[in-house]
């Protein structure tokens, strides 16, 4: 056990000092608190049968622990870090607090409270002390050593090109309009490459001048800023920002809402002058722009929102507004900013695969509860989630990212054109 | 190995090892509830299931004198959901969070105690034609559990002008002695009857016992509480009160809550809002409805129900009767035109209008609670004593930072008020004596005048004997009671300052 030793130790915390000793416990987080909104759950992980249930399993108890760490009572400890690292910090708690930063709360003078930030402080101040989860440090070993969190040779990020029946611009070699930054997930996961390959396929079908880095694709960092290594974040997130300056990159899109979070918001000023779209941004506002219209498909779809792309972007419309185009939408009863986590991000799949699967399967649940036959998403992380827990359910509802449903719509003929 | 670890590890062979836990850092986060002036680390927590598990630990406890504190929500303002000085058992209750019978036929619902009043609501608006508990929990969370409700003669939470506290909605209980015995109360302590649809009948209302108690008289593990159909029609309006802070001001709104109460008008609620608190509604999501309707002074409240639209109509006009003849302005009927009642019942929702104050002063801030009843014809009076009393001690409160005294009066069914007032203050760590001394010196004054305080906790159960308010015979009656259920002091004990006699 490491002594706190006051602010040395909880570098990170201390510079979120005001909004972690701001909790005034009311427990809000905790329960489905607002009916009359929508709002039956808040906290993923207090959701499941598989969480203990004790008060730090959920927002409020670890904002006393963190009272207990800067006040001196507590020290940074093992226990608390796996504790502390069964949260997919998707921010639903901090939606619900009266004491949040947050746009959506009705008293707008209370906004202290920023679960997001003070909890990942903790995560990095307790990884800095050598409390990190074991099954992160690999993950985060691969990310320097081999720029992706997966283990695997970053030739392979390129694997899913290979179906494709035209070529895609190299952006170490030729510069394009825009980088399509794949993320390591779809890259990587044979089982997803259907989503970079949808992507690339639109683009091409649309005309869109583009490029990707390939093998040279450095991961964005997401997993580490999540798990705490910040070490391992900033040597990838610099790595990045000296790549895209050299290559003269100005507009990244990105399909991965974990990347498009990172790039956009965890590398703050490195990538000023870049514009960072999510794929649903990016194709809303071409949709609109070119008025492209879009053959309707007879098929009804309940969206997720991936919290890396809602909570913590505000991204809400833009994927809804580019399916309204073509298909049906039937809501889950909760969506937006009171959706609940597919329970990937975090670290906590990687890190408590049986938990994290248990909220992918309350997340199919809901999806069930609207009928809808299909279950779409914008993020490969949740894809995979979401699509582990379909097969574990044996489910009958079919996982497709916006994008693969988009291009079923473009392959009829007639559809995609302007107006 | 210690006694402590004795009770551990027969504990953890109650509830499984998944549900106890003797960690530093869980222990810790069941140190506080909703104030962090008072503060106790339990030794060990456990998250039982079932009564039969409680009764176990209860018999443990028993057998190693270990104190053992109920936690329901966690929602508590005065030291009522932890531990009173280090050390114990944390029960924490809210994995019995079942609904156990609805019976819409006789209009009740049984359920166990560790669910919150908003699950359960919501679990009630989609059955049948649609229920609710009429009072419906506490104002302070809606996060808080029918235990804790119980536990604390909750109101505020909604409902409480026509349906009063949510104790008066109750109608029998599944106890855990402390020693270990299961017992019903109510009509279920007639082993032949089926329905717990009464208190009454089986000798003196035992069910009182457990109610309002804080927890020390046992552990309530189901409750069986009176349904009611969720309102059809409901109309909304908002009063700016002219006479700004000002004696007439507080009779002006006594008198007309007073009126609406002696008629027996179907008001669901009706709130009033001082100067201060209203400044502070200002700031939030409906500022500027009201700035644009020019309210500078204090607000007043109400909504009102029935069955039909003719008969909410007839109320309605009987109700703004009462009003206008009091000479006060009526803001429009929208949102936008500063109708804060409707603004609170369709957007808002919950009825959280406590949770405005408690971090308004940043970081470490929080409310130190003094909520209490009273006749209504009294509000001018605790109106008066409240601003004395942040005059006389304006040093005092800015020594510990800053913060403010201010409360908003609301009516309870049938004739009186509850003035849900508060220190909201900042609470750093290094001034909790300043802190609890400021607290318990407000809430002796108030006792003083006669404020009914119905949370108990630690604070309160202190500036209830030290005011002398209690007689020594009513004292010692509390004192023996609790001995007989209690001979080895291990339930709560300190949640109700019982001095040296026990």
């Amino acid at each position: 056990m490491v002594k706190n030793m006051g602010e040395e130790s909880l570098k990170n915390l201390m510079k979120v000092k005001d909004a972690a000793l701001s909790c005034v416990q009311c427990g809000q987080c905790r329960v489905p608190n607002w009916p009359l909104k929508g709002v039956r759950y808040t906290c993923p992980v207090n959701k499941s049968d598989l969480s203990p249930k004790f008060e730090p399993y959920y927002a409020r108890g670890k904002n006393v622990i963190l009272k207990g760490l800067i006040w001196g009572d507590l020290e940074l400890s093992q226990e608390l870090a796996d504790i502390v690292f069964q949260c997919t910090v998707c921010g639903a708690c901090e939606e619900f607090c009266h004491n949040a930063f947050n746009e959506n709360i009705e008293f707008a003078n209370h906004r202290w409270m920023e679960n997001v930030r003070v909890f990942e402080a903790l995560r990095a101040d307790l990884v800095n002390a050598g409390f990190g989860l074991e099954a992160h440090i690999p993950m985060n070993n691969a990310m320097v050593e081999l720029l992706n969190p997966y283990e695997r040779d970053n030739k392979e990020k390129t694997k899913w090109t290979d179906e494709l029946d035209f070529k895609i611009k190299n952006a170490n070699e030729e510069s394009a309009e825009i980088l399509y930054y794949v993320g390591c997930t779809a890259a990587l996961t044979p089982s997803i490459h259907s989503v970079a390959q949808a992507t690339a396929k639109i683009f091409h079908k649309l005309g869109i001048d583009f490029s990707i880095f390939g093998e040279n694709e450095v991961c964005c960092g997401s997993v580490a800023m999540r798990s705490g290594d910040l070490e391992a974040f900033e040597y990838v997130a610099e790595k990045n920002a000296q790549l895209f300056k050299e290559k003269g990159i100005k507009k990244i899109v990105t399909s991965c809402a974990g990347c498009f979070r990172t790039l956009k918001k965890d590398y703050g000023k490195r990538l000023e002058g870049i514009e960072i779209l999510h794929t649903s941004e990016f194709l809303e506002n071409l949709i609109k722009e070119k008025n492209i219209k879009l053959k309707k498909l007879d098929k009804k779809v309940t969206y997720h929102d991936p919290c890396h792309l809602g909570r913590h972007m505000g991204v809400y419309d833009a994927p809804r507004n580019v399916l309204k185009e073509f298909v049906e939408i039937i809501e889950m009863d909760t969506n937006r900013n009171m959706a609940m986590c597919c329970g990937a991000g975090g670290g906590v799949k990687k890190g408590f695969p049986e938990l994290s699967l248990d909220l992918a399967r309350n997340r199919i649940k809901d999806a069930l509860d609207t009928e809808a036959p299909i279950l779409v998403s914008t993020c490969p992380f949740c894809y995979r989630n979401l699509s582990d827990a379909i097969k574990d359910l044996n489910a009958e509802i079919k996982m497709q990212d916006l994008v693969e449903l988009l291009l079923e719509t473009l392959e009829i003929e007639g559809s995609g054109k302007n107006d | 190995m210690t006694s402590i670890q004795n009770v551990y590890e027969k504990i953890e062979n109650v509830v499984g090892s998944k549900y106890a836990t003797d960690s530093n850092p869980v222990r810790y986060s069941y140190s506080m509830n909703s104030d962090t002036v008072l503060q106790g680390i339990p030794e060990l927590v456990a998250l039982p299931a079932t009564s039969e598990e409680i009764s176990e630990i209860l018999k443990i406890a028993n057998e190693f004198k270990t104190k053992v504190i109920a936690r329901g929500g966690g929602a508590d303002l005065t030291g009522g959901a932890k531990p009173i000085g280090d050390g114990g058992i944390v029960l924490d209750l809210t994995r019995m969070d079942k609904v156990l019978d609805i019976d819409e036929k006789n209009q009740i619902v049984t359920v166990e105690c560790g669910i919150a009043w908003s699950q359960l609501c919501d679990i009630l608006s989609k059955i049948g034609i649609g229920y609710y508990t009429g009072s419906t929990g506490p104002a302070s969370g809606f996060s808080a559990t029918i235990g804790g409700g119980l536990s604390n003669n909750s109101v505020g939470g909604g409902g409480a002008a026509m349906y009063g506290n949510v104790t008066e909605q109750c109608l029998g209980l599944e106890v855990v002695l402390p020693t270990g015995e299961i017992i019903y109360t109510g009509s279920k302590a007639n082993t032949f009857c089926e329905k717990p649809f009464t208190r009454f009948g089986l000798g003196p209302d035992y069910s009182g016992l457990f109610l309002g108690d804080v927890g020390i008289h046992g552990i309530k593990t189901q409750a069986s509480l009176k349904l009611y159909p969720l309102p059809e029609y409901a109309a909304y309006n908002t009063y700016e009160i002219n006479n700004t802070d000002s004696v007439q001001e507080y009779e002006t709104v006594a008198n007309i809550m007073s009126e609406w109460q002696q008629k027996k008008l179907p008001l669901h609620d009706f709130f009033y809002y001082t100067q201060g608190v209203t400044k502070l509604l200002t700031m939030f999501q409906i500022k500027k409805n009201l700035e644009k309707a020019g309210v500078t002074g204090s607000v007043l409240l109400y909504t009102a129900v029935a069955k039909t639209q003719k008969e909410l109509d007839l109320n309605v006009e009987k109700i703004e009767k009462v009003a206008d003849k009091a000479n006060v302005k009526q803001l429009g009927e929208t949102i936008e035109e500063g109708n804060l009642g409707k603004w609170f019942y369709e957007e808002n929702g919950r009825w959280q209008w406590a949770h405005a104050i408690f971090g308004m002063f940043g970081p470490q801030s929080g409310q130190l609670s003094m909520c209490l009843k009273c006749p209504t014809y009294q509000l001018p009076e605790f109106v008066k004593l409240y601003k004395d009393w942040v005059v006389r001690n304006t040093k005092k409160i800015w020594d510990m930072g800053g913060g403010a005294a201010d409360f908003i009066a609301f009516g309870v069914h049938p004739h009186y008020i509850d003035v849900a007032g508060g220190l909201g203050v900042r609470t750093d760590r290094d001034k909790r004596e300043l802190q609890y001394q400021l607290w318990k010196e407000l809430l002796i004054e108030l006792i003083k005048i006669g404020g009914i305080h119905y949370w108990m906790g630690e604070i309160i159960g202190h500036a209830l004997v030290e005011s002398g308010a209690l007689t020594e015979e009513y004292y010692n009656f509390m004192v023996t009671v609790k001995k007989a259920l209690d001979p080895n002091k291990i339930m709560s004990p300190g949640k109700f300052y019982l001095g040296d006699k026990y």
